[in-house]
């Protein structure tokens, strides 16, 4: 057995449990604490970040293919499911309440085929039948079954000075509330006889490598790109969470350098002992090296697998319950990325390194004589 | 020869004045043979043994051991792992490690394959059998000390160097370990330098040398 591991590790567990104490016990905790938070904070903020993502989808779909107009539908084959639509911006009236809506006009079998927006009723719209949001309905006492005008935000009278609108049926109301969608967007159905030559665009659901190679990289818009600014904000909370509980991991290794004046103090006999039978300084410096590697690894890993654990158990059980009426979802999302695991351990290793290696560089040269001679 | 010193020379300097503690010591030891040391407090033979298990510096003169001398060495790691084996006057074992473990610290340091039938016959040599696994703090002072002993003899060394190895035994058990070190001497071939304060020690010697103002004067 490498005696460098073999005394390390008797070091750091012996039969007088834990001879470091308190320190080692602080340093433990610390980085089991900092390590299983960091964990937890990253799987809170990848599951809402995936209930952002899923409940976009829902009404945008994966991507948009830009520049489309009737010929691109018929270049689409069945690989993914596409809807194309048009989309303007209009005013929406009812009793002499008006609100600023975007109407997205799309074939009518789409409506339940490629979105899925939680409507009230599952009827199907035709030609002047709309789909409004809740929130909308709400706002301007709108019920299913109601009749509301609905015009051009480039006002236009006509000939008996009377503001040129069209009366649209209200016959569902669907419930998403990402992006605030259901304040304003209103979906619409397409006059199939009538189609307009340019279209919005298209929006695609599918395999993101097939869509990729069919299409050039500058037509496709994801939704991450359409809600960029939103999307970059989780992303930057996710870093600066991360980086602010990693400091948790940098006091903690403080406490572990403490640790190692501390043994390495403690030990100097059994190091004078060694070096008097041939271990040179640097495989003593080794041996403090593995104490601290051997006690923060152990902290940081039993944090991760602890964080791990509860997020399956969240993700099993669901025990941690939330108010969908505040946060879409019933109970607390979680999801793992491993990629982010591994990135918390690198950094924890280079961290744990750096405050491992000081004390070492501040360590008294060994003097076997003085230290055996003088029977210590 | 399996130990040549020339002209050993040492001293310690407190800033003020200057301390000769070996001035010009020489001597030779054969293979297998036991030297035996002795000498006032402080008259200089802990530097001695020192200066031989290169734990410390020489100011001038030679060390050979084993053809080797040691002034064309920077690094005595190896030397000190291969060649030299420590008996101290306290047992000095790891309280952390156990018996067996302790024994084979210098084996292990070298990276050298453990001779289990060597250390199984050491085991039943020093009556430590059943003690494999034990910690040094369930063992007995006496028992501390023989595990010391086959730490210091388990890489097969050149020389074994003991520093006053019973002034911390009582009287039975300094005798039984002084019987160990003659036996060890004839079954193993094993070659001793002791210094000691103990007459009883001091006999065992083949070679008897006092250590008195600094210069080794043989008996």
């Amino acid at each position: 057995m490498n005696i460098i591991f073999l005394i390390a590790k008797r070091f750091l567990i012996s039969r007088n449990l834990l001879e470091g104490g308190m320190i080692n016990i602080v340093s433990f905790l610390g980085l089991f604490i900092g390590s299983i938070s960091i964990v937890l904070s990253l799987a809170v903020l990848n599951g809402f970040q995936d209930v952002l993502g899923n409940e976009t989808k829902k009404i945008y779909g994966d991507y948009i293919l830009l520049d489309s107009n009737r010929d691109s539908i018929r270049n689409i084959n069945n690989d993914f499911k596409y809807s194309p639509f048009y989309e303007e911006e209009f005013f929406i009236l009812n009793n002499k309440k008006q609100s600023l809506i975007k109407l997205k006009t799309i074939f009518s079998d789409k409506i339940d085929n490629f979105y899925d927006l939680n409507r009230s009723n599952d009827t199907s719209i035709n030609k002047n039948d709309i789909i409004i949001g809740n929130s909308l309905s709400e706002r301007m006492n709108i019920s299913i079954g109601d009749s509301v005008s609905i015009y051009d935000t480039n006002i236009s009278i006509n000939s008996l000075a009377v503001i040129e609108d069209q009366q649209f049926f209200v016959k569902d109301i669907y419930q998403n509330r990402i992006l605030r969608s259901d304040e304003f967007l209103v979906f619409g159905a397409f006059d199939e006889d009538n189609l307009p030559g340019e279209l919005s665009g298209i929006e695609l659901l599918g395999n993101v490598d097939v869509l990729q190679k069919k299409y050039s990289k500058d037509k496709l818009i994801s939704w991450q790109d359409r809600n960029r600014q939103l999307f970059d904000a989780t992303e930057i909370e996710k870093k600066i969470t991360f980086f602010t509980l990693l400091l948790i991991i940098i006091v903690a290794s403080f406490n572990l350098s403490s640790s190692i004046v501390q043994i390495s103090t403690k030990k100097t006999r059994e190091m004078a002992i060694l070096n008097a039978f041939g271990m040179n300084e640097r495989n003593i410096s080794m041996i403090f090296l593995v104490y601290g590697y051997l006690l923060s690894l152990t902290a940081i890993v039993c944090g991760i697998l602890s964080g791990l654990l509860i997020v399956i158990i969240q993700n099993q059980f669901g025990f941690i319950v939330l108010n969908p009426e505040f946060y879409l979802i019933d109970r607390l999302p979680m999801e793992i990325s491993f990629k982010e695991i591994s990135i918390l351990l690198s950094f924890s290793i280079i961290i744990i390194g750096i405050f491992v290696s000081l004390p070492l560089l501040l360590m008294r040269k060994i003097n076997p004589i003085i230290l055996i001679n003088k029977n210590i | 020869m399996i130990l040549s010193v020339k002209n050993l020379k040492k001293s310690y300097n407190d800033g003020k004045s200057k301390l000769e503690v070996l001035k010009d010591v020489s001597f030779d030891l054969k293979k297998g043979s036991i030297l035996t040391i002795k000498g006032p407090s402080g008259s200089g033979k802990s530097t001695l043994l020192s200066l031989l298990g290169t734990l410390d510096t020489q100011d001038s003169g030679d060390i050979i051991i084993n053809h080797k001398n040691l002034n064309d060495y920077d690094d005595f790691s190896e030397i000190r792992n291969s060649h030299i084996g420590f008996i101290f006057q306290f047992h000095n074992l790891i309280s952390e490690l156990n018996v067996t473990e302790n024994i084979c610290v210098p084996a292990f340091i070298s990276d050298k394959e453990i001779d289990h039938n060597f250390l199984d016959t050491l085991f039943e040599y020093f009556q430590l059998t059943n003690k494999e696994n034990a910690f040094p703090l369930d063992l007995s002072g006496g028992e501390k000390q023989r595990v010391s002993v086959m730490r210091a003899i388990i890489n097969k060394p050149s020389i074994i160097i003991a520093d006053e190895p019973t002034g911390n035994l009582d009287e039975k058990n300094a005798l039984k370990l002084i019987d160990l070190f003659k036996k060890l001497n004839k079954d193993f071939q094993l070659t001793f330098i002791i210094a000691t304060h103990d007459n009883k020690v001091f006999d065992i010697g083949h070679q008897k040398m006092e250590l008195s103002d600094g210069k080794l004067l043989n008996l």
